[in-house]
């Protein structure tokens, strides 16, 4: 009875090794990924930081056409390079953003916090819209150069 | 430039290799493991002419669908993959335990049939969907090349993304070998459901923005429920990768939240259902 108990700790503690021990293996599989880009990505928030600071009292971007129903604002993707780097929309509002590569590499142009996701090879443009945002600010970047971060800042309309 | 070509590879293989993976550990533990790898490199291989099509059309050589019909595709490939994902595990709880003695009968190998269809499809869209951005990406990348250096250099860091991505399937193929099963088993049963809950919410995100876009819902469904994006934002490069495998959001909407609980809700509901029916028919059969 004793030695069966045993046998079965054992083989309990055993199995807790390996778990933990396949726990490890897949962090370290995951380790260069995270590593490969942490450095550039202190970088970009390093750099953004005056940046936050200031577009809190930013004037707002100008929509395309100051007239359409659904304002649209223009990015553009240029190797790498978000231009603008910070946009400023009212929120709670419907809006739409039209993307252009005019860089000679593909960009995937992408925001989780915007729900926004879209490919585009050289000289492929993309209009999305922008479902209401709560005030505050989102992220948007390039996934395929990553490295710089674009800001929409999304603030209440004056009365 | 290279260092970029092997992160966005190993990056974009992932969430394909994790699935693959684990699909590929677990027919190590049936009876049937030689019919079961080929549907599964059947998947691969079909996976593969997706990506190519897919490429395709966002490259624009051909017009592959219209742009909204091809939204609905992509919505369509990755609420599948959700749901295959949570059929199989649900499959898996039921013969998997059992290991080797189970298809006997001939009904089994009825089921077992269609979930190799399962199977194949799962890979086929997991290979297809992130691999169609990979093509895009160093076909585009491939453009730019100038000089035979540059062209050795390109393959070689496309070959040490794949290779980096690659680890993880060996780490899982070694895993199953060392780990107990039963540990294997829930380890992987766990992640292959989170990766299916961010497959639904991406594929639920996307029939927000894309499809309903136009309809007036109400103010609610847009409010931020928390901003963790101080913490952790699913900009940066852990939590993307959060987001990806396990559906993390650093500011999610109550959309987003209710399709996680609808996403849950189900797994929770169905595995129920299994669990009590398999204890009813173990009292049958006492």
């Amino acid at each position: 009875m004793v030695a069966r108990l045993g046998i079965g700790m054992s083989h309990q503690l055993k199995s807790v090794r390996r778990a933990s021990a396949i726990s490890t293996l897949a962090l370290i599989c995951l380790a260069p990924l995270w590593l490969s880009t942490a450095q550039a990505q202190a970088a970009t928030s390093e750099a953004a930081k005056p940046e936050a600071a200031a577009s809190q009292t930013a004037e707002f971007s100008p929509p395309v056409d100051p007239d359409a129903a659904i304002p649209t604002y223009k990015i553009e993707l240029k190797d790498g390079a978000l231009l603008p780097e910070t946009l400023v929309v009212p929120a709670k509002t419907r809006f739409k953003l039209h993307v252009t590569n005019i860089g000679t590499k593909p960009s995937e142009f992408e925001s989780n916090q915007m729900r926004l996701e879209e490919v585009l090879f050289m000289g492929m443009d993309a209009t999305m819209t922008v479902t209401p945002l709560d005030t505050g600010e989102y992220d948007y970047f390039d996934e395929f150069q990553p490295g710089v971060m674009g800001k929409l800042v999304a603030k209440e309309a004056a009365q | 430039m290279m260092g970029q070509v092997i992160f966005i590879v190993a990056r974009e293989s992932v969430e394909a290799l994790l699935v693959i993976g684990i699909l590929w550990a677990w027919m190590a533990h049936r009876a049937d493991a030689r019919t079961g790898k080929a549907w599964l490199l059947g998947g691969i291989v079909a996976g593969f002419a997706l990506a190519t099509l897919l490429a395709l059309a966002l490259v624009g050589v051909t017009t592959f669908l219209g742009a909204n019909a091809r939204n609905w595709f992509e919505i369509g490939m990755l609420t599948m993959a959700a749901a295959l994902i949570v059929q199989m595990v649900f499959w898996m709880r039921k013969h998997g335990r059992t290991l080797k003695h189970d298809m006997q009968g001939e009904l089994d190998r009825h089921a077992a049939t269609s979930n190799w269809w399962g199977v194949f499809a799962l890979a086929m869209i997991a290979v297809g969907r992130e691999g169609s951005e990979t093509v895009v990406f160093l076909y585009g990348s491939f453009l730019q090349l100038q000089s035979l250096g540059n062209y050795l250099t390109f393959a070689g860091s496309a070959i040490a993304g794949l290779g980096i991505a690659l680890v993880l399937f060996w780490a899982l193929q070694v895993g199953a070998r060392f780990v107990s099963w039963k540990w294997f088993f829930r380890v992987t049963e766990w992640m292959l459901l989170f990766l299916g809950s961010a497959l639904f919410l991406t594929a639920m995100g996307k029939l927000l923005s894309k499809h309903l876009s136009a309809f007036d819902l109400p103010g609610w469904i847009y409010a931020t429920v928390w901003d963790s994006s101080g913490v952790l934002s699913d900009s940066s490069m852990f939590g993307s990768l959060l987001a990806t495998l396990a559906a993390y959001r650093s500011q999610p909407i109550v959309w987003d939240i209710l399709m996680l609980a609808l996403y849950w809700g189900t797994v929770v509901a169905l595995f129920a259902w299994q669990k009590r029916r398999c204890s009813a028919t173990r009292l049958a059969t006492a």
